[in-house]
C-alpha cells in the first residue's frame, strides 16, 4: 500500500508541472522592439546641415543607448523591452561665428509593439554666453536636527571664450507650487506656449559692469557669510558677488557684497531668493529693457483668483534649467516648467524633500587652452548636469 | 454624548481635550466656548481661562471635560434646545451633571484598552444621624496611538461629599474635588531623545455647598442656595529646538514702541516656554420655588439670583531662560494674567412652569422665563442681556404630541475676549553683519506696541433659539421624535478690524549707519535709507461672528421584537451650521500687482475694503445610527450592536464674486470706489486715476475685481461604522463588557469630490477592550 502512495505521488509530480507548462500562453510574451527615431529639422536650420551622424540617447531609469542617426536623420534602436523612455538629441552647430545648440527630446515616451516609428522635431537656440551652472537649493540638517536653508546659492558660468558683462542681467526663479499652475499643455492652450510663470525675478545692478572672464562664475545667495559650521554640507560663502539682500531681519546679511536686486515676487514680505530644498527649482535667465513689473500676471489655469504669477516671454530667455521635485515614485516629467526648446529634460536631486546639502551642477565638457572648464550645455539638463554633496562653490571638478 | 442624534462614533481619546459641541458643526469661538457644564449645580466656569498673545481663531475654547470622572456621575442631562432660566452664560449646549450622593456599596470598576486603561473605587456611607459620606477615586491612563507612545494623560480624581439634614426640612450636600491632570506629548521612547516635549498640568480644588430649606410657605416653599469656589492650577511646560533655518534669528523682547538694539542667535537653539495659570471661580446663588394651584392648573415658579467672579492670578506666559526665549518673535512676550481684571457677572431669573390639564387626554406644559445678566456692572466694559425663554408642549391625542420652544441664551466674553493682550509688531531697522569686524555687528529692530483697549461696546454673544416637535407614541411601545431646530447667534466673538498706521525706517551702511571699524556701529535716525508705512490691526476683539446653526433630528424607539429578545433603536440628524464674518472685509494688495518696493518689504500702498459678510464656511452632515440590544436572560448577557452611516458630509468656504467698494490711505481716509471707477487704476500715491498714472507704478482696479472659478463644496463620500458590546452580569456581584469600536476596521481610502487624493477615512475609530465594574 505504502508502494503504491509513493508511486502515485511521483506520477503527479511529474505530471503536474507538465499540466501547468501546457496552460502557458506564449503568444503574449515581451518582445525586444526595433525603434525608429526620425529626427525633423527646424526651419531655421539651413539645408547644408545635415541631420546624420549626431547621437540620439533613450534612456531609462539611468541606463542610456546611443545610436548615431543616418544621413536622412533616422535613428534606429534595436533590442528595445517595451516601457517609458526619455529620447533626446543635441549638437552643436556654428553660423555666422556664432555657436547654436540644436537639440530635440522626447520625453515619457511610451515604446510598445505598434508604436516603434517616432518623429522628433529640433530646436536651435543661439547658446548664452553665460550659463546656469549651479544650483545648490537643497539645504541641510544642523547638529541640532533642525533645517537649516540660509547656506543655498546660485552660479552662473561664463561658457563662452570672452569676457561677458552680467549687469542687468535678470534671474527669474520659475512657480514651484504643486499642483502645478500651469502645465506646459496649458500654457501651450492659453498662450500658445509665449510664456512661462515666474514667482520671483532679480537683477544684477545695472549701474556698472560686472565683467566675468571665460569660465569665470557669478555666486548669488541669501546670506554670503561662512556657513560651514552649520554642517560639513554647508560651505562658505563670504566671497560671493551678489546677496539678495533680507529685508526681514532674518538672514545675516554681508555688507562687503553687494546686493541683488528684487524686481518682481509673487509673495509679500519676500525679498530673498525662494529656492525650493526639494525642488521644483526651476531657473532662467534673462534680459530685457521693457519694464517687467508692466508684464502681464496670470492665475492658476482656469481660475480667476488665487495667488498670481508673473508671464515671462520665452523670447527673452537666454538659458533655463527645469529642476524638478523627485516624488517617491520618482521625477514626473509632465511637471516640467520649461519648453523642450529651452530645457529638452530636467535635473533634480535625490531626497524627495531636500535638506540633504544636494547641488546640481554642469559637467564638464573640456578645457581650454587657458585651462579653464567649459561646460556641457546641451540644453539638456539630465545629460548636462550631475549631483553632488562636496562641490564647492566656484569649482567644477569634484 | 454620542447617543445624541447626528452625533459621531468615536473613540474617547483622553489625550487631547474635548469640549461639549451640541447642534453645530464647527467648534468656534461662538459655539464651543458657549457650552456649558454644570457639576452639581455650579458651572465650570471658562471665562477665567487666559491665553498668552493675540486672540486665535483656532485655540481650544471651552470646558475640556477630561476635568470629570465618568464613574462619579449618577446622572447627566444634555439640553440641546432652550434651557431653563435658570441657566445661563451660554450659546449652544448646556450639560448638567449630577455626581453620586447617597448609600451605595462598594462599587470598582475598570476599563483597559490598548490606549487607555481607567479605575475608579467608591462608596457611600450611611453614618446614620451623622449623614451620608461619599467618596470616588478615579485613575485614568491613555496614551493614544499604543504603536506610538508620543502622548499621554494621566488623571487622578477624588471627590468627598457629603449629605447632612440638620432636620428634616433642611437639607444640606457638600462636595469637595480634587483633580490632577497631567497632558506629555514628547518623542516615543524608541527615538533618539533631544529633550523635546510639552507638558501641560492641572491641579484643580473644588468645593460646592447646596442647600435646600423646605419653608413650606406660600411664595416660598423651597428656599435653596449654592456656593462653590474653584481654584486651579494649570502649568504648561513645552520644551523644544527653536529652528533658525534663516541663520539669524533676533530675540525680541522690547515691550515699547521704538527702536531697540536686539540680541540675535545664528543657529537653532532648546528653550522652554512656561505658561502658568491660576484661575479661580466663585459662585453664589439663591433659588426660590414655589408652586400655585388653581383649578386644572398648576403653576411651580422659580426666582433666582446668581454672582459669579472669574479672576486668573497667573504668572502668565514666561521663558525657562528669558535670554533664549522659546518665542522669540512678536508673540512671545510675557504677559501675567494677574494684571487682567476679574470678571464679575450678576444674573437674576423667574420662571413659570405651567402645566394645564385642560382634560384627560389634552395637557399643556408651558415653561416661561426670564433671565437677566449683568457683566462687569459699573465698569468701563459693562454690559447687560436679557434673555426670554418659552417651551411649550401640547398632548393633542393619547398619541400625538407637539412642542416647541423659543428663547435666548447669552454668554459672557471671557476675560481673553474682554481684555487682550497687548499687540506688538517688529521690522528690521538695521541688519549690519560685517563679516570681518564681529564688534560692529548691529541688529536694530523697530517695535511698535499697541494696547488694545479693553473691549468697549462689546456685547454677550446672543443665540435665538427656536425649535418645534412632535412626538408620537406607536403601539407596543414604540415612539418616534421629530424635531426642527434654528440656533442663530448675530454677535459671537471674533477679531475686529481697525486700523492704524506707523511708519519705520531702515538704515543701511551707505544711508544712516555709522560705521567705524572695530567698535560698535550706531545710527543716524536722521539719514534713513528707506521709510515704510505700516498697517497694523488693533486687535479689537468683537460681535463680528454669526453662526447658524438648523436641523432636523429624529429618535424612533422601534421597541423589542420578543421573538429574538431584541430592540431596536434609530436616530438620525440632518444638520447645517454656516459661519460668516461681519467684520470689515479689508486686505492687501496682492504683491504680485505691486513693484518690488512694496512686495518685497511686505507693505501695501492702501488696503483695499471689499462688501462684508458675503463669504461664508458652510457644514452640513447626515448622519443615521441604528442601535440592537439584545438581552439573553439564560445566559445573562446584554449584547449591543451600532451601526453608523454618514451619508452626506460637506463643507464649503464660500468665496463670493466681488467689486472693491472702497480703499484705506495711510492716513486712515476711507475713499469710496464706486462702479463707475471699475476701469480705472489705484497709483502707489493712493489716489484714484481714470487712466493710468505716468511717473508712478499703479493697480488697476479690474485686478482687484474677485472672480471666484472655484466654488464648489467639499464632500467626503458616504461612510460607515459599526460597534459592538457584550455585557455579561456576574450574579450580584458586577459585571464585565468587551467591546469592539469599528468592529469591522472600516478605514477605506476614498477621494472627495474636489481631488483624486485617496483620503483614509474613519482613522482613529478602530478600539478594543474590557470594561469590569464590581460591587463589593
Amino acid at each position: 500500500m505504502t508502494k503504491y502512495i509513493s508511486k502515485l505521488l511521483r506520477v503527479q509530480a511529474l505530471l503536474l508541472p507538465l499540466l501547468l507548462c501546457a496552460c502557458v500562453d506564449f503568444n503574449d510574451v515581451t518582445e525586444a522592439l526595433t525603434v525608429q527615431v526620425q529626427l525633423v529639422a527646424p526651419e531655421e536650420l539651413t539645408t547644408s546641415e545635415s541631420l546624420g551622424g549626431h547621437d540620439v540617447s533613450m534612456a531609462l531609469n539611468g541606463q542610456t543607448i546611443t545610436v548615431k542617426s543616418d544621413d536622412k536623420g533616422l535613428a534606429t534602436f534595436q533590442g528595445i523591452i517595451p516601457d517609458i523612455y526619455n529620447i533626446s538629441t543635441s549638437w552643436k552647430i556654428f553660423q555666422d561665428a556664432q555657436r547654436y545648440t540644436v537639440s530635440g527630446s522626447l520625453n515619457s515616451q511610451l515604446l510598445k509593439e505598434g508604436q516603434t516609428r517616432l518623429t522628433m522635431p529640433l530646436n536651435v537656440v543661439k547658446d548664452p554666453d553665460v550659463i546656469i551652472s549651479k544650483i545648490a537649493s537643497a539645504g541641510c540638517k544642523d547638529k541640532n536636527n533642525r533645517t537649516y536653508m540660509a547656506g543655498k546659492y546660485l552660479e552662473l558660468y561664463n561658457n563662452s571664450d570672452e569676457p561677458v558683462d552680467v549687469s542687468g542681467l535678470y534671474i527669474g526663479l520659475l512657480d514651484s507650487d504643486n499642483p502645478q499652475p500651469y502645465t506646459l499643455e496649458n500654457l501651450q492652450e492659453d498662450y500658445n506656449s509665449e510664456y512661462v510663470l515666474l514667482k520671483q525675478a532679480f537683477r544684477i545692478p545695472a549701474d556698472k559692469p560686472f565683467l566675468v572672464q571665460p569660465g569665470g562664475t557669478v555666486l548669488l545667495t541669501n546670506s554670503a557669510i561662512d556657513h560651514r559650521d552649520v554642517s560639513p554640507l554647508e560651505s562658505d560663502l563670504r566671497g560671493a558677488d551678489f546677496e539678495a539682500k533680507d529685508v526681514s531681519g532674518t538672514y545675516q546679511n554681508n555688507p562687503a557684497v553687494p546686493a541683488l536686486e528684487s524686481a518682481f515676487s509673487r509673495t509679500s514680505g519676500s525679498a530673498v531668493m525662494n529656492l525650493v530644498q526639494g525642488g521644483p527649482c526651476g531657473v532662467v535667465l534673462f534680459r530685457t529693457d521693457e519694464d517687467i513689473t508692466t508684464f502681464p500676471r496670470t492665475y492658476a489655469y482656469g481660475k480667476t483668483s488665487g495667488n498670481q504669477w508673473l508671464l515671462l516671454p520665452v523670447r527673452l530667455i537666454l538659458d533655463g534649467v527645469d529642476y524638478l521635485k523627485k516624488f517617491n515614485d520618482g521625477v514626473r516629467v509632465k511637471t516640467k516648467r520649461l519648453y523642450t526648446f529651452i530645457d529638452a529634460s530636467y535635473t533634480n536631486i535625490n531626497a524627495t524633500a531636500g535638506w540633504t546639502g544636494e547641488v546640481v551642477y554642469r559637467r564638464t565638457e573640456s578645457h581650454a587652452a587657458d585651462g579653464h572648464a567649459v561646460l556641457i550645455d546641451t540644453n539638456n539638463s539630465l545629460n548636462d548636469f550631475q549631483v553632488s554633496t562636496i562641490i564647492k562653490p566656484r569649482v567644477y571638478d569634484e | 454624548m454620542q447617543l445624541l442624534p447626528g452625533h459621531i462614533m468615536g473613540n474617547s481619546d483622553l489625550t487631547s481635550a474635548s469640549n461639549v459641541q451640541v447642534r453645530t458643526l464647527v467648534n468656534n469661538n461662538t459655539s464651543a466656548f458657549g457650552a456649558s457644564v454644570v457639576m452639581d449645580g455650579m458651572p465650570m466656569s471658562n471665562n477665567a481661562t487666559l491665553s498668552q498673545g493675540p486672540f486665535s481663531a483656532t485655540a481650544f475654547t471651552g470646558t475640556d471635560l477630561r476635568q470629570v470622572s465618568a464613574d462619579d456621575i449618577e446622572e447627566v442631562e444634555v439640553v440641546r434646545g432652550i434651557p431653563s432660566a435658570e441657566y445661563g452664560d451660554l450659546t449652544s449646549g448646556l450639560v448638567v451633571v449630577h455626581s453620586k450622593i447617597g448609600v451605595t456599596p462598594w462599587q470598582f470598576k475598570g476599563k483597559v484598552n490598548p490606549g487607555l486603561m481607567n479605575f475608579s473605587l467608591g462608596k457611600g456611607l450611611n453614618l446614620r444621624k451623622a449623614g451620608v459620606l461619599n467618596f470616588n477615586f478615579d485613575y485614568a491612563q491613555a496614551w493614544g496611538d499604543p504603536r506610538q507612545k508620543t502622548r499621554s494623560f494621566h488623571r487622578y480624581t477624588g471627590s468627598v461629599g457629603y449629605g447632612y439634614d440638620i432636620t428634616p426640612r433642611w437639607h444640606t450636600q457638600t462636595k469637595l474635588r480634587f483633580l490632577s491632570a497631567r497632558d506629555w506629548t514628547g518623542q516615543d521612547p524608541d527615538a533618539i531623545q533631544d529633550g523635546t516635549e510639552s507638558k501641560n498640568t492641572n491641579t484643580t480644588f473644588s468645593l460646592n455647598h447646596n442647600v435646600k430649606i423646605d419653608v413650606n410657605r406660600l411664595l416660598a416653599r423651597t428656599i435653596g442656595y449654592t456656593i462653590g469656589v474653584t481654584s486651579t492650577w494649570t502649568d504648561n511646560r513645552t520644551t523644544s529646538y527653536v529652528s533658525n533655518s534663516t541663520g539669524l534669528l533676533p530675540i525680541l523682547t522690547a515691550r515699547e514702541t521704538g527702536y531697540h538694539t536686539v540680541p540675535w542667535e545664528t543657529r537653532s537653539y532648546q528653550a522652554t516656554g512656561i505658561t502658568e495659570g491660576r484661575p479661580l471661580n466663585i459662585f453664589l446663588k439663591v433659588n426660590d420655588a414655589f408652586y400655585v394651584k388653581a383649578g386644572h392648573t398648576r403653576q411651580s415658579f422659580k426666582v433666582g439670583a446668581e454672582y459669579k467672579y472669574d479672576v486668573n492670578n497667573g504668572r502668565g506666559y514666561y521663558n525657562g531662560d528669558e535670554r533664549l526665549p522659546y518665542r522669540p518673535n512678536s508673540d512671545g512676550r510675557p504677559r501675567a494674567f494677574s494684571d487682567i481684571p476679574g470678571l464679575h457677572q450678576i444674573a437674576a431669573y423667574a420662571e413659570d412652569q405651567l402645566v394645564w390639564n385642560i382634560s384627560k387626554v389634552n395637557v399643556l406644559h408651558v415653561t416661561a422665563g426670564l433671565r437677566f445678566t449683568a457683566l462687569q456692572p459699573f465698569g468701563d466694559v459693562a454690559t447687560t442681556a436679557l434673555s426670554p425663554r418659552l417651551n411649550a408642549s401640547l398632548s393633542l391625542t393619547k398619541w400625538l404630541e407637539i412642542r416647541g420652544g423659543i428663547g435666548m441664551n447669552s454668554k459672557t466674553p471671557g476675560l481673553n475676549y474682554l481684555y487682550p493682550d497687548a499687540k506688538y509688531a517688529d521690522h528690521v531697522a538695521a541688519n549690519y553683519m560685517p563679516q570681518d569686524d564681529p564688534a560692529g555687528q548691529l541688529l536694530v529692530y523697530h517695535t511698535q506696541r499697541y494696547d488694545v483697549p479693553y473691549s468697549k461696546g462689546m456685547k454677550n454673544a446672543t443665540t435665538t433659539k427656536a425649535e418645534v416637535g412632535i412626538d408620537f407614541k406607536l403601539r407596543s411601545g414604540k415612539k418616534l421624535s421629530i424635531l426642527a431646530y434654528s440656533d442663530y447667534t448675530p454677535n459671537g466673538f471674533g477679531p475686529q478690524t481697525e486700523y492704524f498706521t506707523y511708519a519705520t525706517s531702515m538704515f543701511t551702511p551707505e544711508h544712516g549707519l555709522v560705521i567705524t571699524p572695530g567698535s560698535a556701529t550706531t545710527i543716524n535716525y536722521a539719514d534713513p535709507a528707506v521709510t515704510l508705512i505700516h498697517y497694523m490691526t488693533t486687535g479689537a476683539i468683537g460681535n463680528t461672528n454669526e453662526t447658524r446653526n438648523r436641523g432636523i433630528e429624529f429618535d424612533f424607539d422601534c421597541g423589542k421584537i420578543t421573538a429574538i429578545n431584541t430592540s431596536f433603536f434609530v436616530s438620525g440628524a440632518y444638520s447645517e451650521t454656516k459661519t460668516w464674518s461681519t467684520d470689515q472685509n479689508s486686505s492687501s494688495v496682492k504683491a504680485s500687482l505691486l513693484p518690488a518696493s512694496y512686495s518685497s518689504y511686505g507693505t501695501t500702498p492702501f488696503k483695499i475694503i471689499y462688501p462684508s459678510a458675503v463669504d461664508y464656511t458652510r457644514y452640513r452632515r447626515f448622519v443615521t445610527t441604528l442601535r440592537a440590544v439584545t438581552n439573553i436572560p439564560v445566559l445573562r448577557m446584554v449584547a449591543s450592536f451600532t451601526a453608523q452611516a454618514i451619508w452626506h458630509n460637506s463643507t464649503w468656504s464660500y468665496t463670493a464674486d466681488k467689486n472693491p467698494i472702497g480703499w484705506i490711505d495711510t492716513d486712515l481716509v476711507r475713499h469710496e470706489l464706486t462702479d463707475d471707477m471699475l476701469n480705472g487704476y489705484i497709483g502707489m500715491d493712493a489716489r484714484y486715476y481714470d487712466t493710468a498714472p505716468v511717473g508712478q507704478a499703479c493697480v488697476s482696479v479690474q485686478d482687484l475685481l474677485v472672480r471666484v472659478s472655484d466654488n464648489e463644496p467639499t464632500k467626503s463620500p458616504i461612510t460607515w461604522n459599526t460597534s459592538f458590546r457584550l455585557t455579561k452580569e456576574l450574579g450580584k456581584v458586577g459585571a464585565l463588557s468587551l467591546y469592539v469600536n469599528n468592529m469591522l476596521f472600516y478605514e477605506p481610502y476614498l477621494s472627495g469630490n474636489n481631488s483624486n487624493t485617496l483620503t483614509q477615512r474613519n482613522t482613529g475609530t478602530f478600539s478594543f477592550g474590557a470594561e469590569l465594574s464590581l460591587n463589593l
